[in-house]
Order: structure tokens, then sequence, then C-alpha cells
């Protein structure tokens, strides 16, 4: 495969450079779909300009944000303008601060809220991949949890959810949420106890540009 | 007669010492272990020899002599006894082997004669005579540690077990099925064999020409698939140039399989294995495929490679070779993938015996497709947990430490590692 620093590394390419090998095992690890490895590249709408740039300044100080246990809703109600790519832009860049000394461990993972609650109630045959995610949540540095309010949640996604984001909340994690719904419409979506969590406990930033897909 | 005589000079004295001191078990005593039993109980209840008339009350029937020889001369008399009394049924089975396997037969003796030879003495050393001694080593230690370590060719783990004894060095490396724990210890082999000495290397599932080609590959980086497979990759060249310079070296690396050793491994024969090649270290690629000769019948595998480690750790102590062994783990020793764990000491396959005898003990764990996980679960002089990450690239031999916050080194020193591993690396710019 490509490697993310081809043609900016001044190293010569080889299959045993650390650096892709840490990378590789992080991505790999971190659920992300392989066509998402490599940062979208986004310019703002004008009203967007300065969540582009608060986004710019938290992704140039990743490392302490996800350090400090710090989390972010970015929300907009409208789609393709960059949420879900702002998201994981924060977390590849992420893996590209820590990856030195990293020791080919699991650093943050990339979840689908509505794809993880659906896989999570196939009790038969869960997917491996989806109870190793179960596993690393409580305590992996950063999550980056997808399209949060978007469904429906019953009894049951409610308390899969809370029980997550509260136990990475006692660790003292990073929790990076994207969604479609402001703080009425969260309550309502997730109740008020998960909406606290996810609106209040956030450092909120919106996006109101086009469609851009 | 013997016996008797020393039963009946206890109970006239009244002293159990000729008994006490010479070290004398219920097994000297033939035709008269009931009696035996009989004093020492009394002696262990009551705190003293039982008299004539208790003894008589218990054993009518026992006629007891009066007794002028001197303790020497039945001591000595009873020794001889004993040892007629044990060597027969031995010689009677080494006479029936004699008939159909003369090498089964005399490595049946050996292995048995030095069970039954009586240790009439204790042993001990007086470590507080034996300070100036130790002082002395201590020095040679510190001056010439090459006489009594071999590094690992791993440095990074050297760091934690300060290499490899040369002596009273039990070394074992394990791990599930398929997670490199042969071509570690082939590498830790072909390390010794560089820094100039003999080793030694018993492979029950490879060939020596298979062995052979793992050497080539990790001392010159040669494709092992390659050299295996005769394909066009290797230049034909350089292997041919790398040959020669090999030849010229005259210290060994001997392989040997079941084959060379009638396919039975004992350590007897690994002993005269060792003389034979004048090795200095020893490596056995699955202690499992080792016999026990200590085996009686009823024995279980666990006793059996209990007495098998007993035995290779007693081997390294007389030979004053290291002896280097791959244990497996069972299924218990499965560990979760993605995370940077090896199997526990619990996990080695059928014996807690190897763990306890044992002086260093590696646990492997491949993560992911060449990352290899290592943690020192035991060592007798140095701490244990330290964990270490290395890259391997198993076509070309190569283990590449790579440095992580979790390694066991000093956070400092894992700090300056990074540091300079990161550093390694320059961008013209940012891609994330």
């Amino acid at each position: 495969m490509k490697c993310w620093y081809q043609g900016v590394c001044n190293q010569e390419c080889s299959e045993s450079c650390i650096r892709y090998l840490e990378m590789t095992s992080m991505m790999e690890q971190s659920g992300l779909p392989q066509s998402r490895w490599f940062p979208d590249t986004l310019s703002p709408d004008e009203c967007d300009y300065d969540a582009f740039c608060r986004l710019a300044d938290i992704k140039d100080d990743v490392e302490n944000y996800v350090e400090n246990a710090k989390n972010l809703y970015l929300y907009s109600d409208r789609t393709g303008n960059g949420k879900t790519s702002w998201a994981i832009k924060l977390l590849l860049r992420y893996f590209d601060r820590v990856w030195a000394g990293n020791g080919f461990k699991c650093r943050g993972v990339f979840v689908h809220v509505p794809t993880f609650l659906s896989e999570s109630k196939n009790f038969e045959a869960m997917k491996p991949e989806i109870v190793r995610l179960k596993e690393v949540l409580p305590n992996v540095d950063v999550v980056v949890w997808d399209d949060i309010a978007s469904t429906h949640l019953s009894n049951y996604d409610h308390s899969q959810l809370i029980t997550f984001i509260d136990q990475r909340t006692l660790n003292q994690k990073s929790n990076i949420y994207t969604g479609n719904l402001k703080q009425a419409g969260i309550e309502k979506a997730l109740g008020a106890r998960l909406a606290s969590r996810v609106w209040n406990a956030s450092e909120r930033i919106e996006l109101r540009g086009r469609d851009k897909r | 007669m013997v016996a008797l005589q020393i039963i009946s000079k206890v109970l006239s004295t009244s002293d159990n010492s000729i008994i006490e001191d010479n070290l004398l078990s219920e097994e000297y005593f033939v035709g008269y272990e009931a009696e035996y039993e009989f004093i020492q109980d009394h002696l262990r209840q009551y705190g003293n020899v039982p008299d004539k008339a208790t003894f008589l009350a218990k054993f009518p029937e026992t006629e007891l002599v009066e007794v002028t020889e001197s303790d020497q001369y039945l001591i000595d008399t009873v020794r001889e006894e004993y040892l007629y009394y044990k060597s027969v049924p031995i010689i009677q089975r080494a006479a029936e082997l004699l008939k159909t396997d003369s090498n089964a037969a005399a490595e049946y003796l050996v292995s048995e004669m030095k069970n039954i030879q009586p240790s009439y003495r204790l042993g001990g050393i007086d470590i507080i005579a034996q300070a100036e001694t130790r002082f002395e080593q201590f020095l040679e230690r510190k001056e010439h540690p090459e006489q009594w370590f071999f590094t690992s060719g791993f440095a990074e783990l050297d760091e934690l077990i300060h290499g490899i004894q040369r002596k009273e060095e039990l070394f074992v490396i394990f791990a599930r099925t398929n997670q490199g724990k042969s071509w570690i210890l082939a590498k830790m082999c072909e390390h010794i064999w560089k820094i100039g000495f003999n080793v030694g290397y018993i492979s029950p599932e490879m060939s020596a020409e298979s062995i052979g080609y793992r050497f080539d590959t990790l001392y010159e980086g040669f494709s092992n698939n390659g050299l295996v497979w005769g394909k066009d990759e290797i230049d034909e060249d350089s292997y041919r140039e790398y040959i020669e310079e090999l030849k010229k070296n005259d210290h060994k690396f001997v392989v040997s399989t079941p084959l060379d050793f009638d396919k039975k491994i004992t350590v007897t024969k690994i002993r005269n294995w060792i003389k034979q090649f004048k090795l200095d270290a020893v490596a056995i690629d699955g202690i499992t495929y080792l016999s026990d000769e200590r085996y009686k019948r009823g024995d279980n595998k666990t006793t059996s490679l209990t007495n098998i480690s007993e035995d290779l750790m007693e081997l390294s102590i007389e030979m004053n070779v290291p002896v280097l062994v791959v244990v497996q783990a069972n299924r218990s020793g499965v560990v979760e993938k993605g995370t940077n764990d090896t199997p526990e000491l619990e996990s080695i396959r059928d014996s807690d015996g190897i763990a306890h005898n044992a002086s260093k003990i590696l646990s492997i764990h491949q993560k992911e497709h060449g990352i290899l996980n290592m943690t020192v679960k035991k060592q007798r002089n140095g701490p244990v947990g330290g964990k270490l990450t290395y890259n391997w690239d198993i076509n070309v031999g190569e283990f590449q430490f790579v440095p992580s916050y979790d390694d066991a080194e000093a956070p400092e020193v894992t700090e300056r590692k990074v540091d300079e591993m990161k550093k390694k690396y320059v961008d013209k710019e940012d891609v994330f």
C-alpha cells in the first residue's frame, strides 16, 4: 500500500519502516475503512471559515487535546459539509503525532454509531471486530462517534451508548462526536442524560456550509 | 546379617547415631524394614530408642545379637550389601537389553547406576570461608564479562537480562505455535557462534540443511525463501563468496537431529555430544522431544518434563554451558489479538516444573505479521516483566528493535530512543 508520507519523507521507503508499520497498525486497529485512511482536502464556505479555523487549532494541538480528555461535538443540520471528514482528519493527525514509541497499540477508533448499535444487537453472531471494539472503547485514547443522534435509540441502544461514554468520562478519555442536531434535538434523540454528556461536556462547533458531495 | 547387627547395636546402646550419622534409610535394612521403621517411629514419637523389652514385645521372633564389630565395619558392610541389592535388578535388566540393543543397554546402565550410588557425605560450601573466591570471581566478571556471559544477539534484551550466563543457565523461550520462537533460538545461536564459540543445535523437526539456510539468512541476510526454494533472487556469486568465507572459520555450529541420537534424545547423550564437539552452548528446539531417563512406570508427562528440565539445569552446571530450550505454550497461552501481552508462565504446556527449573524465561507473542513482543517472565538475578518489541523480517532474518513507551527500560532511556527515531524522519510538509 502507498505510504502516507511518500514524496514528503526523507527516508528511503521500505517494508520495515517503523513509521509505516506503526501508522498501518493504528489505522487497522481504528476500524476506519481503508478508503478513509488518507485525509480529505477541505475548503470552507465563507460561513464556515471561523469553524475551520477553530478546527485547525484543535488539529495543531491534537495531542494535548486528547491527553487532556477534551470532547468535541461537531454538528450541522446539513449533510456533506465535512463533519465526518474533519473528525477523521483529527484522528489521523493524532496518529501522526503519536506513532513514535507507540509499540503497535490501538490509540484511536472510529465508530459509525448507527452501524455499531445495529451490529451490537447481533448477539448470536457478533462480528469479531465489534467484540474487539467493545473491549477497547472504555480505554482507547480517542473515539470518533460518527452520526451519534441520527437514528432513534431503543432502550438497549441508549444503555450501550451511555455505558461506554460514561466509562470513557470516568477514565478521562477524549471523544469526538459528529451529529445533525442542536441542543433541543439532541436531548430529544438521546435523552437528557446522554445529551448532557455529549452537548454540555463538549466544545461545540457548528458547520453551516453547503453539501459538497 | 549386618542389618540385624546394626539394629542390635542401636538397641543395646540406646543410641541411634550410627543410623543417623551415616544416612542409613529403610532400604539398607533388607529383611528388617519393619524393625527399622519401629525404632525410628519410636524415636520420633518418644524421643528415645525403644528398650529391648519394648522391641521384643513387638518382634518376638527377632533374635538380637551381641555386636563387637566396629561401627566402621558395620557401615562399610551394610553399604556394600545395599549396592549389591540395588545393582542386581539393574544389571539383570541391562543384560536383557544387551541381547537386542547394546546401545540401549549401555545408556540404561549409565543413567541408572548414578542413581543407586549412595551419597555418604552431604555436600555444602561454607560461603564464609569461600568469600575470597567469590570476590575474585566478581572481579573476573567485571573485567572479563565475555568469560561469564554470552550476548544474546538482541542488544536491548541483554540490557534487561545481562545476556546468557555461560553456566547454570536453563534459558526457556516459550510461545504458542508459529510465533517465531525457533527463529529467535536460531538467532541467539547464530550470534553466539558469530562471537567465536562452538554451538550445538538439536533440531527435532528440521533438517541440518534447513537450519543451515536459516543460519545463512540470519548471518548474511540472504532471503530465506530464495535459499530454500532455489530462486534467482539469490545472487549465486555472492552466495558462493559467502560460503568460501564461512568455511574459513574453525569453530563449529553443530546441528543434530533425533536420528543422530538414535531417535532417542536423552540428557546423558547430550552430555556426550557436548564433550564430543567441545560445545560452548546448547540449543534444543523443543523440550518435548527429549526422553526422561528417570522415567518410572506410572510417571505422567508433567513428571517427565520436570525431570528433564531438572537434568538440563544440572547439565548446564556440570558442563559449564548454557542450555537454551524452546517450549510450547498451551491453549491458555493464546493472547488476545491486538494486545501487547505475551503468554504467562502457567501456560507452559504440560509442566510447571520447566518454569521452576529455568533460570530465565522469555515469552514471545507475534502481535501481527512481523511484530514480535517479548517479555522476560523469569530471571533469577534480575527484574521480570520487561517488555520489548521487535519488527521481524522473517525473509532476511532481521530483528529491528522498535522503541515503545511500554518498554521496560528507564523512561528517560525510552524517551531518548523514541526521540532519536522520530528525528530520523524529516517531512517536507505535514501530511495530515
